[in-house]
């Protein structure tokens, strides 16, 4: 990893969390990479005001996922749920966070998820944006079927973190930010290009000086006519672990992240 | 000695028989063929080939015999020659029992095909151990993969963004819960509707969400449900899928290796469950399986390597490599060794075991041929002879573990499928043993039909003798000793006689004539002879005498020291040398015994000291009393004995046994009785029987020897020697000085057949024959004899007359 990459030091990363999350995965990912850049590092508990209003409601009643039972909702539960997920992370972070000496905070905030996180996101330099499951679900569905596959196939075609070129101020950042985490979670860096063959050569031109011969760098090329989409789908069907979006101040690129979050359904690492 | 004497005594060249030299046409062994079979066995070998070429069951074979007689040997040449001309034994695999895997299957292939069956499904596991990960790798594969997938997640997505737009639509929001799916109104901004705000909304609309969101959530269910039939649904195509690429991969092998078996169904039935087990098992197969740290224990090593191992032959016998019918000889017959075992692998402290660690044993390696066994050895191992016999009585090899079949152990173990029994079982061993099995065994009865029976001696004939150099010349060239010249093969005959102590038999006891030939051959190399001469052989003889015959030297010693009393010379009443035989080890050699018998008036006992103080044994019991009949029956026939006489063996201490002495004893007696002075310069053995018949006796040659020693130790006098049965001139086959001096009348052998003829040797006076009154010569030894017994018979009559007058008195008064 090369510190001297970044003209701007990383120094405070958020993580924002939900009630959907089951795995520790980003969570250990995060606290590796502020460990690394000696960064420090908040957790932020989003109490998500969909479910607190569908609580709320009288009629409020949920279809359970495995047993396809249906379940009454009332507020206390939901509060229930809220703090019980809330201390099992704030255990887990506890605990990495000491193993790897990373100062930490936690913060509770009850709205809806991109916006609150987007909006803590204001004062930090890196946010982890993590939903495990995707909008229907799919990606627990998915995985079941993917373990069908043979694991040297699933090995074999799946690239771990993604960075999503642009041409963002925070690219070299990104690309800093990705190559930690690739690094630290022993996975190859793809870096998705729009453009074509000369594009990529202006990439790597670019991004050379910054590249670690300690990880693999692959380039993806895609064609600037593709759609979101077909763009989604390609992350998908290569079994992307984790995205890296280098971000501006713009709405639009911030409604990006919510897309990217809520159809792939893995970790997206935001950069400014 | 009087004239009469010499004239009943031995000439010297019936002491020993020697081969005429004339009768062997060459110089030195090399000019000799080799031998196949050792010689004089020709009923054992006999046997052998019955019981070889029979087919019925139960005709296995023992082959009898004192050890040393070359019954390995003959058995074993016998079985070659036999087995050469047989096909070679079918190899045996043992293959997993893919249904009951603790019940391995036994297949039976012809020769070769074991090791070609077995190479085949290792090459096969090899092949299929790249071809299935690659079929399985294939973008054909995962291509057909992905459409299943590709349509599942159709199926399910496209319902449930179906369900989400009409929730859409209807103005209702389809959210994700952590543990669910809920349904709930939303507001413009596409954001929940909050508990407040619902409230405010008209009764009719808030009853018509309710009714929308729950007609939602049957819908969202009905969907859920679908999925894990589509699930299934999903797993059966990729199942088929799995089948179809997994044949593929493996067809074209196991139809190659099913062509080479194509005439053998029982192998082409397992290439089957092989093939249907692969295809159970594809997805182990082909899935990478990380090495676990307890893969290095040996513990759940992959589940590839499970698999793969269940695919592998045990090749239990492979006879690709022979030529002929198996023959077996088994050194260690014990129970494992015999019907094979199954062996366990320690794994973290637990035994386990499969079908690729069961051991043959050495029936399994008979099996289609011989298995030769030695008796006492297998009767010495801890129920190898039940097993032998149940493996025999059932017709078929059933691998169980000593521990199973006594019922000790009750864990779940292997069970192999037994194997036919398809040979026959030559026991090797000594004649007591089998009788002793055929005695108490009633199964041996019926299993061991056939007894070789090895002799120990054969007839001296021409024939034979030519043939006993053969195998003289035979056996120097299998043990790469000199060559022997033509004295020197005569000689080794001359000594197999006197092994045998018959001068018309020779040994068949074929070790020690080889162990001779290698003294010889040693002695010859000590000289620097290039042949072995009669020289080297006689000295060999003498070497071994000399390393055995330390304790006679002592006798000798003790005797010429006058420790042990024996006198060469005089006479004296009542007193006779006899002569026994003492065996130390391998070695024997005879040596005189001083008898003596003591008489008195008495009831008729004939007291024998070695009996009451119980030295005697048996048949020396039985001696005496024959001796006391004789004594009845020829003298006081019609008069009470009325004499009491004891006899004994002077300074025997160790116990003493057989008849052999029953002449001396008799003449001891007799001498006694009749007080007549008995020649201390000749000894005697035989034995008698109750008409006066002197019977042969065993040990004849050490007997003479043994009293030939103690006369020249302490002198020879010209007047000594030593008085046998007739019937044992035959077996004479004295040593060359012993010849000698008898040549040179020093020493003589004096054959007798009656009880008379010893008495007039021994006492010189006429033992006399009843003459048409009865009555014997006056003055002859049975005159004394005679003349005695009745004294003592009308002693013993007037006293009890005399006591019977007294007792009357003392009534009467």
């Amino acid at each position: 990893m090369n510190n001297a990459v970044d003209n701007k030091p990383v120094s405070r990363m958020l993580i924002a969390l939900d009630a959907m999350q089951e795995k520790p995965g980003a969570l250990e990912t995060a606290v590796a990479l502020a460990a690394h850049r000696q960064s420090e590092l908040m957790m932020l508990f989003i109490e998500d005001m969909n479910l607190v209003n569908l609580a709320g409601l009288p009629f409020a009643s949920e279809i359970d996922r495995t047993s396809v039972t249906e379940r009454k909702l009332d507020s206390i539960q939901m509060t229930r749920t809220f703090r019980s997920q809330t201390q099992r992370l704030s255990r887990q972070l506890e605990q990495m966070t000491r193993q790897k000496n990373v100062p930490y905070s936690l913060r509770i905030v009850r709205g809806h998820y991109l916006q609150e996180a987007l909006s803590a996101f204001e004062v930090m330099d890196v946010l982890f944006m993590c939903r495990t499951v995707g909008k229907y679900g799919k990606r627990s569905t998915e995985q079941k079927l993917s373990s069908l596959k043979s694991e040297s196939h699933y090995h074999a075609t799946s690239n771990g973190v993604w960075l999503m070129y642009n041409d963002s101020p925070a690219i070299e950042r990104a690309f800093a930010v990705a190559s930690d985490i690739a690094a630290a979670t022993q996975q190859n860096l793809v870096v998705m290009i729009h453009g074509d063959d000369d594009k990529v050569s202006q990439v790597k031109q670019q991004i050379s000086k910054y590249s670690d011969r300690a990880i693999a760098i692959n380039y993806f090329i895609i064609s600037p006519e593709q759609q979101e989409d077909t763009v989604i789908e390609l992350l998908h069907s290569r079994l992307c672990r984790m995205l890296v979006l280098p971000i501006s101040t713009e709405e639009a690129e911030q409604q990006n992240a919510d897309r990217f979050l809520e159809r792939l359904g893995i970790p997206v690492v935001v950069v400014r | 000695m009087n004239k009469k004497t010499q004239l009943l005594q031995l000439p010297a060249e019936s002491l020993y028989r020697a081969c005429n030299l004339e009768d062997f046409d060459f110089q030195t062994t090399d000019e000799l063929a080799d031998i196949d079979l050792v010689v004089g066995q020709e009923r054992a070998i006999d046997a052998l080939q019955f019981g070889i070429n029979i087919k019925d069951g139960g005709y296995n074979i023992y082959a009898l015999g004192r050890a040393g007689t070359g019954k390995y040997k003959t058995v074993h040449q016998i079985l070659t020659r036999t087995a050469a001309d047989q096909q070679p034994a079918p190899d045996w695999c043992y293959v997993n029992n893919f249904s009951a895997p603790h019940k391995p299957i036994a297949l039976r292939l012809p020769t070769g095909f074991g090791s070609k069956l077995r190479d085949s499904m290792e090459q096969l596991v090899e092949e299929i151990s790249i071809s299935i990960p690659a079929a399985f790798e294939s973008d054909e594969y995962h291509s057909r993969l992905d459409e299943i997938e590709e349509e599942i997640k159709e199926r399910h997505s496209s319902a449930l963004d179906k369900l989400h737009e009409e929730a859409k639509e209807l103005g209702i929001m389809f959210i994700k819960t952590p543990t669910g799916f809920a349904f709930a109104p939303m507001n413009d901004k596409e954001e929940v509707l909050s508990p407040e705000d619902f409230d405010k909304l008209p009764e009719d609309e808030k009853k018509q969400t309710t009714q929308k969101t729950t007609k939602l959530q049957r819908r969202l269910k009905k969907i859920l449900d679908q999925l894990p039939v589509i699930r299934k649904k999903a797993m059966a195509k990729i199942k088929a899928l799995d089948d179809e690429i997994g044949r593929s991969a493996i067809n074209h092998m196991l139809e190659t290796i099913k062509n080479d078996f194509s005439t053998l169904p029982e192998v082409c039935n397992y290439l089957d469950e092989v093939e249907k087990d692969i295809l159970k098992n594809i997805s182990s197969l082909h899935s990478s399986v990380e090495e676990s740290p307890m893969a290095l224990f040996g513990v759940g090593q992959t589940s590839r390597y499970e698999t793969f191992i269940s695919y592998s032959v045990n090749l239990l016998v492979d006879n690709s490599k022979l030529q002929s019918a198996p023959i077996i000889s088994e050194t260690l017959p014990s129970h494992s060794n015999l019907i094979g075992r199954c062996e366990y692998q320690s794994q973290m402290g637990t035994l386990v075991t499969d079908f690729t660690l069961i051991k043959a044993g050495a029936l399994h390696k008979a099996n289609g041929g011989y298995l030769i066994l030695d008796a006492r050895k297998i009767l010495m191992q801890p129920l190898a002879w039940e097993s032998l016999k149940r493996c025999l009585e059932a017709g078929e090899i059933r691998i169980e573990s000593l521990e199973r079949s006594l019922g000790l152990i009750s864990t779940v173990s292997l069970e192999p499928e037994t194997i036919p029994v398809d040979f026959k079982v030559i026991l090797i061993g000594d004649p007591m043993l089998y009788y002793l099995m055929n005695y108490y065994d009633p199964d041996f009865q019926d299993l061991f039909k056939v007894a070789a029976d090895f002799d120990n001696q054969m007839d001296r004939n021409m024939n034979n003798t030519q043939q006993y150099a053969s195998m003289i010349a035979t056996l120097a060239r299998q043990k790469e000793l000199r060559p022997l010249q033509k004295k020197a093969v005569i000689r080794l005959i001359e000594h197999s006689a006197r092994l045998v102590s018959d001068t018309e038999k020779l040994t068949t006891h074929v070790r020690s004539i080889s162990d001779l030939l290698c003294e010889s051959d040693h002695w010859a190399r000590q000289s620097g002879h290039e042949t072995i001469s009669e020289k080297n052989v006689q000295q060999a003889i003498d070497k071994q005498i000399y390393r055995s015959n330390r304790i006679q030297q002592r006798i000798l010693e003790e005797i010429k020291r006058g420790t042990i009393l024996i006198s060469t010379s005089g006479d004296a009443v009542g007193q006779v040398n006899g002569l026994s035989v003492m065996q130390l080890g391998g070695f024997s050699f005879g040596q005189p015994s001083r008898i003596t018998a003591t008489m008195r008036i008495g009831e008729g006992e004939v007291l024998d000291i070695e009996r009451e103080t119980e030295l005697g044994g048996a048949i020396h019991s039985k001696g005496v009393l024959i001796l006391s009949g004789y004594l009845r029956s020829h003298y006081v026939k019609n008069n009470p004995l009325s004499m009491s006489a004891s006899i004994v063996f002077e300074q025997s201490y160790g116990g003493v046994d057989g008849d052999s002495a029953s002449l001396a004893e008799l003449c001891a007696l007799l001498s006694a009785i009749a007080n007549v002075p008995i020649r201390q310069s000749f000894a005697m053995t035989g034995s008698i029987n109750q008409h006066g018949q002197v019977q042969p006796i065993g040990g004849v040659n050490e007997k003479i020897e043994g009293y030939f020693d103690v006369c020249q130790t302490l002198g020879l006098t010209g007047e000594q020697g030593v008085l046998i049965p007739e019937s044992n001139v035959k077996h004479l086959m004295l040593r060359e000085d012993i010849v000698q001096a008898v040549r040179d009348g020093q020493f003589a052998i004096y054959p007798v057949s009656r009880v008379d003829e010893a008495l007039e040797l021994l006492t010189g006076l006429e033992a006399g024959e009843r003459d048409k009154e009865g009555n014997f010569p006056e003055h002859s030894v049975n005159a004394r004899v005679e003349q005695q017994l009745l004294e003592f018979s009308q002693i013993r009559q007037n006293f009890a007359r005399e006591n019977n007058k007294e007792a009357e008195q003392d009534k009467d008064e």
